[in-house]
Protein backbone atom coordinates (compact mmCIF):
# COMPACT_ATOMS: atom_id res chain seq x y z
CA UNK A 1 0.00 0.00 0.00
CA UNK A 2 1.52 3.57 -0.84
CA UNK A 3 0.55 5.18 2.00
CA UNK A 4 2.60 2.86 4.03
CA UNK A 5 6.45 2.29 3.57
CA UNK A 6 7.79 0.44 6.41
CA UNK A 7 6.55 0.83 9.52
CA UNK A 8 5.99 4.75 8.16
CA UNK A 9 2.52 6.40 7.05
CA UNK A 10 2.59 9.30 4.97
CA UNK A 11 -0.95 11.02 5.38
CA UNK A 12 -2.51 13.47 3.38
CA UNK A 13 -6.37 14.98 4.24
CA UNK A 14 -7.90 17.73 2.18
CA UNK A 15 -10.55 19.13 3.85
CA UNK A 16 -13.14 22.06 2.04
CA UNK A 17 -12.90 25.28 4.25
CA UNK A 18 -16.68 26.67 4.31
CA UNK A 19 -17.28 29.38 2.12
CA UNK A 20 -17.32 33.16 3.01
CA UNK A 21 -18.29 34.39 6.55
CA UNK A 22 -20.28 33.62 9.84
CA UNK A 23 -20.73 36.20 11.96
CA UNK A 24 -18.75 38.73 10.95
CA UNK A 25 -15.53 36.09 10.86
CA UNK A 26 -14.23 35.56 7.21
CA UNK A 27 -13.61 31.50 8.14
CA UNK A 28 -10.16 31.39 5.22
CA UNK A 29 -9.13 34.22 7.04
CA UNK A 30 -9.73 33.09 10.98
CA UNK A 31 -7.78 29.94 9.47
CA UNK A 32 -4.89 31.13 8.23
CA UNK A 33 -4.41 33.80 11.21
CA UNK A 34 -4.76 30.64 13.82
CA UNK A 35 -1.30 29.06 11.71
CA UNK A 36 0.49 32.40 11.87
CA UNK A 37 -0.26 32.32 15.06
CA UNK A 38 1.08 28.56 15.26
CA UNK A 39 4.19 29.89 13.87
CA UNK A 40 5.08 32.20 16.89
CA UNK A 41 4.42 29.15 19.54
CA UNK A 42 7.96 28.01 20.64
CA UNK A 43 7.09 24.62 21.01
CA UNK A 44 5.18 23.23 17.92
CA UNK A 45 2.08 21.18 18.72
CA UNK A 46 3.20 18.27 16.60
CA UNK A 47 5.76 17.62 19.43
CA UNK A 48 2.97 16.79 21.35
CA UNK A 49 1.46 14.03 18.76
CA UNK A 50 3.32 10.76 19.02
CA UNK A 51 5.29 9.47 16.19
CA UNK A 52 5.35 12.50 14.16
CA UNK A 53 8.48 12.78 11.99
CA UNK A 54 7.32 15.78 9.82
CA UNK A 55 3.80 17.47 9.19
CA UNK A 56 2.63 20.82 7.75
CA UNK A 57 -0.71 22.36 6.67
CA UNK A 58 -1.28 24.14 3.62
CA UNK A 59 -4.11 26.53 2.41
CA UNK A 60 -5.23 25.55 -0.81
CA UNK A 61 -6.73 28.80 -2.54
CA UNK A 62 -7.01 27.59 -5.60
CA UNK A 63 -4.82 25.91 -8.15
CA UNK A 64 -1.55 26.71 -9.87
CA UNK A 65 -2.14 28.67 -13.41
CA UNK A 66 0.16 28.32 -16.14
CA UNK A 67 -1.52 30.93 -18.22
CA UNK A 68 -2.03 30.13 -22.43
CA UNK A 69 -1.91 27.41 -23.60
CA UNK A 70 -3.27 25.87 -20.52
CA UNK A 71 -6.58 26.75 -19.52
CA UNK A 72 -7.61 28.21 -16.28
CA UNK A 73 -8.59 25.62 -13.87
CA UNK A 74 -10.53 27.20 -10.53
CA UNK A 75 -11.49 25.77 -7.69
CA UNK A 76 -14.87 27.01 -5.91
CA UNK A 77 -13.88 26.46 -2.22
CA UNK A 78 -10.90 26.89 -0.14
CA UNK A 79 -8.67 23.43 0.79
CA UNK A 80 -6.84 22.78 4.25
CA UNK A 81 -4.32 20.31 3.39
CA UNK A 82 -2.81 18.32 6.62
CA UNK A 83 0.00 16.12 5.08
CA UNK A 84 2.02 14.49 7.89
CA UNK A 85 4.65 11.68 7.76
CA UNK A 86 4.42 9.80 10.91
CA UNK A 87 5.15 5.93 12.63
CA UNK A 88 2.49 3.11 12.36
CA UNK A 89 -1.17 3.28 11.70
CA UNK A 90 -3.05 5.77 10.76
CA UNK A 91 -6.13 5.51 12.85
CA UNK A 92 -3.77 5.36 16.03
CA UNK A 93 -1.93 9.12 15.03
CA UNK A 94 -5.36 10.74 14.19
CA UNK A 95 -7.06 9.53 17.48
CA UNK A 96 -3.60 11.21 18.66
CA UNK A 97 -4.40 14.44 16.93
CA UNK A 98 -7.68 14.43 19.07
CA UNK A 99 -6.04 13.26 22.06
CA UNK A 100 -2.52 15.52 22.47
CA UNK A 101 -3.69 18.73 20.79
CA UNK A 102 -7.42 19.09 20.62
CA UNK A 103 -7.40 22.89 20.97
CA UNK A 104 -5.16 23.31 17.91
CA UNK A 105 -7.50 21.31 15.82
CA UNK A 106 -10.73 22.56 16.70
CA UNK A 107 -9.40 26.08 16.26
CA UNK A 108 -8.49 24.78 12.78
CA UNK A 109 -10.86 22.76 11.96
CA UNK A 110 -13.96 24.67 12.65
CA UNK A 111 -13.44 26.23 9.45
CA UNK A 112 -14.05 23.68 7.57
CA UNK A 113 -16.83 21.97 6.15
CA UNK A 114 -18.53 19.08 8.10
CA UNK A 115 -16.41 19.17 10.96
CA UNK A 116 -17.91 16.88 13.89
CA UNK A 117 -16.23 18.21 17.04
CA UNK A 118 -13.44 16.59 18.38
CA UNK A 119 -16.17 14.59 21.51
CA UNK A 120 -15.77 11.93 19.56
CA UNK A 121 -12.21 10.46 18.04
CA UNK A 122 -14.35 7.67 15.99
CA UNK A 123 -16.43 10.76 14.28
CA UNK A 124 -12.70 13.01 13.86
CA UNK A 125 -11.07 9.85 12.45
CA UNK A 126 -14.25 9.10 10.29
CA UNK A 127 -13.82 12.76 9.15
CA UNK A 128 -10.22 12.85 7.84
CA UNK A 129 -10.50 9.97 6.34
CA UNK A 130 -13.00 10.40 4.03
CA UNK A 131 -10.58 13.03 2.67
CA UNK A 132 -7.40 11.62 2.60
CA UNK A 133 -5.26 11.86 -0.83
CA UNK A 134 -3.48 8.59 -1.31
CA UNK A 135 -0.17 8.46 -1.99
CA UNK A 136 0.64 6.98 -5.80
CA UNK A 137 4.66 6.54 -4.77
CA UNK A 138 6.25 7.06 -1.44
CA UNK A 139 10.11 7.75 -0.77
CA UNK A 140 11.30 7.33 2.43
CA UNK A 141 14.59 6.31 3.04
CA UNK A 142 14.62 5.78 6.38
CA UNK A 143 10.93 4.55 6.78
CA UNK A 144 11.73 1.52 8.91
CA UNK A 145 13.02 3.62 11.96
CA UNK A 146 10.49 4.91 14.26
CA UNK A 147 10.93 8.50 15.72
CA UNK A 148 12.27 7.83 18.91
CA UNK A 149 14.83 5.35 17.90
CA UNK A 150 16.21 8.21 15.12
CA UNK A 151 16.45 10.89 18.34
CA UNK A 152 18.05 8.13 20.43
CA UNK A 153 20.43 7.90 17.51
CA UNK A 154 20.67 11.34 17.22
CA UNK A 155 21.50 11.90 20.86
CA UNK A 156 23.94 9.25 20.99
CA UNK A 157 25.37 10.51 18.07
CA UNK A 158 25.90 14.20 19.65
CA UNK A 159 27.26 12.47 22.85
CA UNK A 160 30.10 10.15 20.86
CA UNK A 161 31.43 12.75 19.39
CA UNK A 162 32.07 14.82 22.68
CA UNK A 163 33.21 11.59 23.92
CA UNK A 164 35.48 11.00 20.87
CA UNK A 165 36.68 14.42 21.56
CA UNK A 166 37.16 14.37 25.71
CA UNK A 167 39.36 11.15 24.99
CA UNK A 168 42.04 11.89 22.85
CA UNK A 169 45.32 11.60 24.95
CA UNK A 170 43.99 9.12 27.64
CA UNK A 171 45.66 6.41 28.76
CA UNK A 172 43.58 2.69 27.91
CA UNK A 173 43.02 2.18 31.68
CA UNK A 174 40.70 5.48 31.38
CA UNK A 175 39.61 5.24 28.36
CA UNK A 176 38.03 1.58 29.01
CA UNK A 177 36.33 2.73 32.44
CA UNK A 178 34.72 6.38 30.78
CA UNK A 179 33.74 3.94 27.72
CA UNK A 180 32.15 1.41 29.77
CA UNK A 181 30.43 4.32 32.22
CA UNK A 182 29.50 6.31 29.10
CA UNK A 183 27.71 3.36 27.36
CA UNK A 184 25.67 3.03 30.72
CA UNK A 185 24.56 6.66 30.82
CA UNK A 186 23.73 6.63 27.15
CA UNK A 187 21.40 3.21 27.78
CA UNK A 188 20.11 5.20 30.76
CA UNK A 189 19.06 8.30 29.26
CA UNK A 190 16.23 9.66 28.67
CA UNK A 191 14.91 9.99 24.71
CA UNK A 192 15.23 13.47 23.68
CA UNK A 193 11.81 15.25 23.16
CA UNK A 194 10.42 16.00 19.39
CA UNK A 195 12.19 19.63 18.77
CA UNK A 196 15.26 19.19 20.81
CA UNK A 197 17.55 17.92 18.39
CA UNK B 1 8.98 31.53 7.54
CA UNK B 2 6.43 28.75 7.53
CA UNK B 3 8.26 26.44 4.75
CA UNK B 4 11.02 26.00 7.11
CA UNK B 5 11.91 24.33 10.02
CA UNK B 6 15.63 24.51 11.46
CA UNK B 7 17.64 22.45 8.41
CA UNK B 8 13.99 21.18 6.64
CA UNK B 9 12.45 22.69 3.85
CA UNK B 10 8.66 21.88 2.99
CA UNK B 11 8.23 21.95 -0.56
CA UNK B 12 4.40 21.07 -2.47
CA UNK B 13 3.97 21.63 -5.31
CA UNK B 14 0.90 21.12 -8.19
CA UNK B 15 1.13 20.23 -11.68
CA UNK B 16 -1.74 20.07 -13.69
CA UNK B 17 -2.03 16.72 -16.30
CA UNK B 18 -4.81 16.57 -19.22
CA UNK B 19 -6.66 13.52 -17.60
CA UNK B 20 -6.19 10.85 -20.33
CA UNK B 21 -2.45 11.25 -19.50
CA UNK B 22 -2.67 10.28 -15.45
CA UNK B 23 -3.09 6.58 -16.25
CA UNK B 24 0.22 6.39 -18.07
CA UNK B 25 1.59 8.70 -15.01
CA UNK B 26 0.11 5.85 -12.35
CA UNK B 27 1.57 2.83 -15.03
CA UNK B 28 4.88 4.77 -14.53
CA UNK B 29 4.77 4.88 -10.46
CA UNK B 30 3.73 1.19 -10.38
CA UNK B 31 6.66 0.30 -12.20
CA UNK B 32 9.11 2.43 -10.13
CA UNK B 33 9.20 -0.24 -6.63
CA UNK B 34 9.70 -2.81 -9.16
CA UNK B 35 12.76 -0.60 -10.89
CA UNK B 36 14.60 0.14 -7.87
CA UNK B 37 14.84 -3.92 -6.83
CA UNK B 38 18.79 -4.43 -6.24
CA UNK B 39 18.30 -7.33 -8.76
CA UNK B 40 16.91 -5.16 -11.91
CA UNK B 41 19.24 -2.87 -10.55
CA UNK B 42 22.23 -4.90 -11.26
CA UNK B 43 21.05 -6.22 -14.21
CA UNK B 44 19.63 -3.08 -15.96
CA UNK B 45 21.50 -0.63 -14.75
CA UNK B 46 22.66 0.89 -18.29
CA UNK B 47 18.86 1.58 -18.92
CA UNK B 48 19.39 6.01 -18.26
CA UNK B 49 15.78 5.86 -16.63
CA UNK B 50 16.71 2.37 -14.18
CA UNK B 51 20.25 4.26 -13.43
CA UNK B 52 17.93 7.36 -12.28
CA UNK B 53 16.02 5.30 -10.03
CA UNK B 54 18.63 4.49 -7.98
CA UNK B 55 20.31 7.94 -7.84
CA UNK B 56 17.38 9.10 -6.39
CA UNK B 57 17.64 6.74 -3.85
CA UNK B 58 21.18 7.94 -3.38
CA UNK B 59 19.79 11.93 -2.73
CA UNK B 60 21.00 11.72 0.66
CA UNK B 61 18.56 15.14 1.37
CA UNK B 62 15.54 14.32 1.02
CA UNK B 63 14.17 13.32 4.58
CA UNK B 64 10.72 12.30 3.11
CA UNK B 65 8.93 12.64 -0.17
CA UNK B 66 5.76 11.28 -1.93
CA UNK B 67 3.59 11.96 -4.94
CA UNK B 68 -0.27 12.01 -5.44
CA UNK B 69 -1.98 12.10 -8.33
CA UNK B 70 -5.27 13.87 -7.53
CA UNK B 71 -8.10 13.24 -10.00
CA UNK B 72 -10.18 16.17 -11.14
CA UNK B 73 -13.33 14.67 -9.21
CA UNK B 74 -11.55 13.84 -6.12
CA UNK B 75 -12.49 16.87 -4.04
CA UNK B 76 -14.48 16.01 -1.07
CA UNK B 77 -17.74 17.39 -1.36
CA UNK B 78 -19.23 17.22 2.51
CA UNK B 79 -22.05 19.47 2.64
CA UNK B 80 -24.75 20.49 -0.09
CA UNK B 81 -24.00 23.86 0.80
CA UNK B 82 -20.45 23.64 -0.20
CA UNK B 83 -20.11 23.77 -4.11
CA UNK B 84 -18.61 20.51 -5.52
CA UNK B 85 -15.45 21.34 -7.10
CA UNK B 86 -14.20 18.89 -10.08
CA UNK B 87 -11.43 20.54 -12.31
CA UNK B 88 -10.74 20.64 -15.68
CA UNK B 89 -7.24 19.22 -15.39
CA UNK B 90 -6.07 16.18 -13.01
CA UNK B 91 -3.11 17.09 -11.04
CA UNK B 92 0.05 15.11 -9.32
CA UNK B 93 0.85 16.79 -5.76
CA UNK B 94 4.16 16.40 -4.87
CA UNK B 95 5.43 16.96 -1.38
CA UNK B 96 9.14 16.73 -0.06
CA UNK B 97 10.69 17.30 3.46
CA UNK B 98 14.57 17.89 2.31
CA UNK B 99 17.39 19.83 3.50
CA UNK B 100 19.31 23.05 1.72
CA UNK B 101 18.53 25.55 0.05
CA UNK B 102 14.96 25.59 -2.30
CA UNK B 103 17.75 26.29 -5.74
CA UNK B 104 19.64 23.59 -4.38
CA UNK B 105 16.86 21.05 -4.40
CA UNK B 106 15.64 22.01 -7.68
CA UNK B 107 19.04 22.32 -9.34
CA UNK B 108 19.76 18.73 -7.69
CA UNK B 109 17.07 17.04 -9.16
CA UNK B 110 18.23 19.03 -12.48
CA UNK B 111 21.67 18.09 -12.88
CA UNK B 112 21.18 14.35 -11.06
CA UNK B 113 18.24 12.83 -12.30
CA UNK B 114 16.72 14.78 -15.14
CA UNK B 115 15.64 11.77 -16.75
CA UNK B 116 13.51 10.37 -13.51
CA UNK B 117 12.18 14.20 -13.61
CA UNK B 118 11.06 14.44 -17.23
CA UNK B 119 9.42 10.49 -16.79
CA UNK B 120 7.37 12.22 -14.22
CA UNK B 121 6.34 15.74 -14.92
CA UNK B 122 6.20 15.45 -18.80
CA UNK B 123 2.75 14.44 -18.47
CA UNK B 124 2.43 17.50 -16.75
CA UNK B 125 0.86 20.44 -18.74
CA UNK B 126 3.53 23.37 -20.29
CA UNK B 127 6.59 21.38 -18.66
CA UNK B 128 9.74 22.14 -20.08
CA UNK B 129 11.79 19.54 -18.83
CA UNK B 130 14.14 19.32 -16.11
CA UNK B 131 17.52 20.63 -18.13
CA UNK B 132 17.96 23.61 -18.95
CA UNK B 133 17.62 24.84 -15.37
CA UNK B 134 15.86 28.34 -16.02
CA UNK B 135 12.75 27.36 -17.81
CA UNK B 136 12.84 24.61 -15.20
CA UNK B 137 13.18 26.99 -11.93
CA UNK B 138 10.55 28.79 -13.40
CA UNK B 139 7.70 26.42 -13.53
CA UNK B 140 8.69 25.02 -10.19
CA UNK B 141 8.19 28.37 -8.81
CA UNK B 142 4.69 28.21 -10.54
CA UNK B 143 3.01 25.27 -9.57
CA UNK B 144 4.43 25.45 -5.98
CA UNK B 145 2.30 26.33 -3.09
CA UNK B 146 3.97 27.55 0.06
CA UNK B 147 3.10 25.52 3.79
CA UNK B 148 1.12 27.99 5.89
CA UNK B 149 2.59 25.77 8.75
CA UNK B 150 6.20 23.54 8.75
CA UNK B 151 7.26 21.11 11.56
CA UNK B 152 9.78 18.68 11.71
CA UNK B 153 10.49 16.55 15.04
CA UNK B 154 14.28 17.16 14.44
CA UNK B 155 15.63 20.29 13.11
CA UNK B 156 18.67 20.64 13.69
CA UNK B 157 19.81 17.28 12.07
CA UNK B 158 19.85 17.07 8.29
CA UNK B 159 18.58 13.56 6.57
CA UNK B 160 22.50 12.42 6.31
CA UNK B 161 22.96 13.20 9.84
CA UNK B 162 20.11 11.38 10.49
CA UNK B 163 21.53 8.04 8.48
CA UNK B 164 24.41 8.27 10.04
CA UNK B 165 23.29 8.62 13.83
CA UNK B 166 21.21 5.71 12.73
CA UNK B 167 24.54 3.58 11.48
CA UNK B 168 26.88 4.58 14.25
CA UNK B 169 24.29 3.98 16.82
CA UNK B 170 24.18 -0.10 15.63
CA UNK B 171 27.62 -0.21 15.49
CA UNK B 172 28.07 1.51 18.81
CA UNK B 173 25.57 -1.03 20.51
CA UNK B 174 27.58 -3.65 18.59
CA UNK B 175 30.81 -2.71 19.54
CA UNK B 176 30.15 -2.16 23.05
CA UNK B 177 29.23 -5.67 23.40
CA UNK B 178 32.10 -7.33 21.11
CA UNK B 179 34.31 -5.43 23.78
CA UNK B 180 32.60 -6.02 27.03
CA UNK B 181 34.96 -8.28 28.36
CA UNK B 182 38.29 -6.65 27.22
CA UNK B 183 41.45 -5.67 28.53
CA UNK B 184 42.58 -2.50 28.17
CA UNK B 185 44.79 -2.53 26.06
CA UNK B 186 42.79 -4.62 23.88
CA UNK B 187 39.92 -2.01 24.21
CA UNK B 188 42.39 0.96 22.93
CA UNK B 189 43.03 -0.83 20.07
CA UNK B 190 39.90 -1.63 19.18
CA UNK B 191 38.41 1.38 19.90
CA UNK B 192 40.69 3.63 17.79
CA UNK B 193 40.18 1.03 14.94
CA UNK B 194 36.17 1.56 15.69
CA UNK B 195 36.46 5.27 15.46
CA UNK B 196 38.20 5.52 12.59
CA UNK B 197 35.53 2.98 10.67
CA UNK B 198 32.61 5.35 11.72
CA UNK B 199 34.69 8.85 11.10
CA UNK B 200 32.38 9.11 8.40
CA UNK B 201 28.93 8.71 11.04
CA UNK B 202 30.47 11.40 13.38
CA UNK B 203 28.68 14.55 11.98
CA UNK B 204 27.34 17.75 14.06
CA UNK B 205 23.71 18.56 14.56
CA UNK B 206 22.73 22.27 15.42
CA UNK B 207 21.41 25.26 13.63
CA UNK B 208 21.50 25.57 10.04
CA UNK B 209 24.16 28.36 8.98
CA UNK B 210 21.60 29.74 6.30
CA UNK B 211 18.95 30.72 9.01
CA UNK B 212 21.55 32.33 11.19
CA UNK B 213 22.49 34.58 8.30
CA UNK B 214 18.94 35.27 7.30
CA UNK B 215 19.10 37.10 10.83
CA UNK B 216 21.59 38.48 10.36
CA UNK B 217 20.58 40.67 7.45
CA UNK B 218 17.25 41.62 9.81
CA UNK B 219 19.78 42.54 13.00
CA UNK B 220 23.28 42.42 11.65
CA UNK B 221 25.76 41.91 14.31
CA UNK B 222 22.98 41.41 16.90
CA UNK B 223 22.02 37.64 16.12
CA UNK B 224 23.32 34.75 18.62
CA UNK B 225 21.58 31.17 17.92
CA UNK B 226 20.23 30.98 20.74
CA UNK B 227 17.89 33.94 20.17
CA UNK B 228 16.17 32.69 17.29
CA UNK B 229 13.76 30.15 18.89
CA UNK B 230 11.89 33.51 20.73
CA UNK B 231 11.79 35.18 17.35
CA UNK B 232 9.20 31.96 16.43
CA UNK B 233 11.46 29.89 13.97
CA UNK B 234 10.99 26.53 15.93
CA UNK B 235 14.79 26.03 15.86
CA UNK B 236 16.15 24.34 18.84
CA UNK B 237 17.87 26.47 21.76
CA UNK B 238 19.39 23.33 22.61
CA UNK B 239 21.88 22.55 19.82
CA UNK B 240 25.05 24.33 22.06
CA UNK B 241 28.41 23.70 21.41
CA UNK B 242 29.09 19.69 21.41
CA UNK B 243 28.35 17.58 24.94
CA UNK B 244 29.75 14.72 26.24
CA UNK B 245 28.84 12.77 29.40
CA UNK B 246 32.49 12.00 30.11
CA UNK B 247 33.64 14.20 33.10
CA UNK B 248 36.60 16.57 32.46
CA UNK B 249 40.25 14.98 33.64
Amino acid sequence: MPNKEGQSYALAAVTPIINGSTHGVIHAAELRSVLARLNQLDVSPFTRVPGTHFARWNVIDDMPQLGFPSQEDHLQSKYLMLEADFDGDRDRWIDGLVTAIPETITALYRHCVGFPGVGSMADFRRYLVKCQLDTTLDFAPYASESLDTVLRSLDAQRKFVGFVQAMQGRSDLELRLAFTDFMKRLREAPTPRPGEI
Amino acid sequence: MPNIDGKAYGFTAFTPMRRWKTPFLRLFFWTVPIISRPLFQKLFSWITLVRSQKLLLELSFIHFARWSIVRHDFWPHLSSAQPKDDTKYDYLMFCSNFNGTWEQYIDAFSAVIPQGMNMICRWSEQFPGAQPITPFLGYIRKVQMDCEYYYGAYPGATASDVRQALRLNGNLQAFADRTAAMDPTQFARAYRDFVVSVQNCLGSTGLDPYIVDWEELLFPGKTRPEDIAVRGLHTPVSVGPVTSDVPAA
